[in-house]
């Protein structure tokens, strides 16, 4: 019971970690991106768009 | 007859499925109601047999009602929008806004003066309060969840909903669930788990409707002519993606008879501790924040005229609120039997949740810049821009009580009460009821019946607010500084009773507030009902009578 709690929470506690690191990452680095300004710009305006 | 001009009208396989498996569920729920163990169960199968056969007849009527083509996704270039689904969905969180609000000031009452339960089991107080949160946030805060989630999907796709039946069926499976759920509390049927009270059937039939609505959702985004997905859609997608999640997670039950209302959870001891508050939290977290922050990324920007302040801090937000939200639970476990690192990671990620929390609310206030004179001519958009202000007030509260000395005072108090109560009462009610003053007009394409209307709305229920949690806060602080107050020789120095009876004024203050946040509510029920039938109609052709 104990050696397979520990290795998951060990597993969990590392990989978790940079998983979720790397994931977060990637997701500032598309949001700041700096030639995805113009296009985000747009974005925010799409409520306001009428059709 | 269409069949004398070559034309052969077929059910389509969504109608004629349905159809049959509405008259299975029909004859089960007979067959469950029959041998039901208990009265309770047996209405509740009843009820079920009842919308079965409700639900065949109206999909056998609107087949032969409709055309034998089928509705067209784009009428002269413009999407042809279903807003059908949307309209039913705003009307009933209405109805089911004041049917919380008005359960919560009864309670109230009750706490003040118990003899308002008039020794009646059904309306007790235990019951009554579950009815009271559950009408409130899955009642109301659900209705316009799904009615603004199928707008906003809608528009800023630039698509026609997806699915024929599938919509409706969304909406009103939705409802008899919350019916379903409603009475059972009444009738004493009750996991016993906050916000996961209802049932393992109720929940069977919630996870049907609720995978329903996400395929809707999912099958919109993907037929949209919009290159980008709106950020609003993030948020709504998020809250019905982690509710499914978290409501598979929290509700693994085993019932003791498929005749009997009683299951068995698979947890077990800390364990369901810890899962009933994971799920508990992120309840909180998505579905009454993700969700209505999906509310906030449309309307404010629209109602405003003004573009997203920050795109950018839009996206950032929601990765950041994603990733923190579901850890926060264990904040609600304390001082418990839960190891100490976990209380420990909860705290940290509560107060982590400091920054997304208040970068959504800047994006959201700064979003006026430039339209800042708005507030003072358009109470819909004031009453929107407070409900951010309290969005921003709540969240800075939350992540202060889950510090483990600041909770060791808090917890169990009626500070709890008014911390939910300025998230639920300020920002969750005040951004929807913006929402639904956007809505009605623009759905029922006529003007509101009266802004004054709403301004008066907006002032009774901030003053109710107000004086809610300004009662809750000085009381539960009162509360627990009397629970843990030592004499000099080490004794507690009140007894528990002497502490209920201090609470009395102040729960006598809190219904008080909740009676005024009522008032604002039927002053917008009649607002609502006066812009969706005008009385105006009547007048010209009154004054065209004499002349024809």
């Amino acid at each position: 019971m104990s050696p397979t709690y520990e290795a998951l929470s060990h597993f969990a506690r590392t990989w978790g970690l940079v998983y979720f690191l790397v994931l977060f990452a990637a997701a500032l680095i598309y949001a700041l991106w700096p030639s995805r300004q113009k296009q985000f710009d747009e974005s925010a305006r799409v409520p306001l768009r009428e059709d | 007859m269409a069949q004398a001009r070559g034309q052969v009208k077929y059910m389509t396989f969504g109608e004629g499925g349905l159809t049959i498996a509405f008259s299975a569920l029909a004859l089960l729920s007979i067959v469950v109601a029959a041998k039901a163990y208990t009265p309770g169960y047996a209405f509740h199968a009843y009820l079920f047999a009842a919308a079965s056969v409700a639900a065949v007849f109206a999909i056998v009527n609107r087949y032969f009602e409709r055309s034998d083509k089928p509705v067209p996704l784009v009428i002269d270039g413009k999407p042809n929008y279903n807003m059908g689904p949307v309209k039913l969905a705003t009307v009933l969180s209405v109805f089911w806004g004041i049917a919380a609000f008005a359960v919560g000031l009864w309670i109230a009452l009750e706490l003040a003066y118990p003899a308002f339960n008039f020794n009646i089991p059904y309306i007790e107080f235990g019951r009554m309060r579950s009815l009271h949160t559950s009408a409130a946030i899955f009642a109301f805060g659900g209705n316009i969840l799904i009615a603004t989630s199928f707008y906003v999907v809608q528009r800023t796709s630039r698509a026609r909903l997806a699915g024929d039946l599938a919509p409706w069926f969304v909406v009103l499976g939705y409802n008899l669930f919350v019916v379903i759920a409603g009475t059972g509390y009444l009738l004493g049927i009750t996991q016993a788990k906050e916000y996961a009270e209802p049932e393992w059937y109720a929940d069977l039939w919630l996870t049907i409707v609720w995978v329903t609505y996400l395929l809707v959702y999912l099958g919109t985004i993907m037929r949209r002519t919009e290159p980008h997905i709106y950020v609003a859609n993030w948020f709504y997608l998020a809250f019905i993606v982690t509710i499914a999640v978290l409501h598979l997670g929290n509700n693994p039950a085993v019932p003791v008879s498929i005749f009997s209302p009683k299951s068995y959870i698979v947890w077990s001891g800390v364990q369901d501790a810890m899962v009933q508050w994971w799920y508990g939290h992120n309840a909180v977290g998505f579905f009454l924040t993700a969700g209505f922050l999906g509310m906030m990324y449309y309307f404010i920007p629209k109602r405003a005229e003004r573009p997203v302040y920050s795109y950018r801090l839009s996206i950032i937000h929601f990765w950041a609120l994603i990733f923190l939200y579901i850890w926060a639970g264990p904040h609600h476990l304390h001082y418990t039997a839960l190891p100490d690192w976990t209380q420990t990671l909860g705290m940290t990620f509560s107060v982590m949740l400091w920054m997304p929390s208040w970068g959504g609310m800047i994006n959201g206030l700064m979003t006026l810049s430039g339209a800042w004179d708005k507030l003072r001519t358009d109470p819909v958009l004031r009453m929107m821009v407070l409900a951010v202000a309290f969005y921003g007030m709540s969240t800075f509260e939350g992540p202060v009580m889950s510090i483990k000395a600041v909770n060791s005072l808090s917890h169990y108090t009626n500070w709890t009460i008014g911390h939910v109560h300025s998230g639920t009462l300020g920002w969750v009610g005040f951004i929807s009821f913006g929402a639904i003053y956007c809505l009605v007009p623009w759905l029922w394409n006529r003007p509101l019946y009266s802004l004054r209307l709403v301004g008066w709305h907006f002032w009774i229920s901030t003053v109710g607010i107000i004086v809610y949690i300004a009662s809750m806060w000085v009381g539960g602080i009162l509360q627990g500084l009397m629970w843990r107050a030592y004499t000099n020789l080490g004794f507690l120095e009140y007894s528990f009773v002497e502490t209920v009876q201090a609470m009395h004024p102040f729960y006598v203050i809190r219904a008080i507030g909740g009676g005024l946040y009522l008032i604002g509510a039927l002053v917008m029920a009649y607002n609502v009902w006066r812009t969706v039938y005008p009385r105006e109609r009547l007048v010209p052709a009154v004054g065209l009578a004499p002349a024809a």
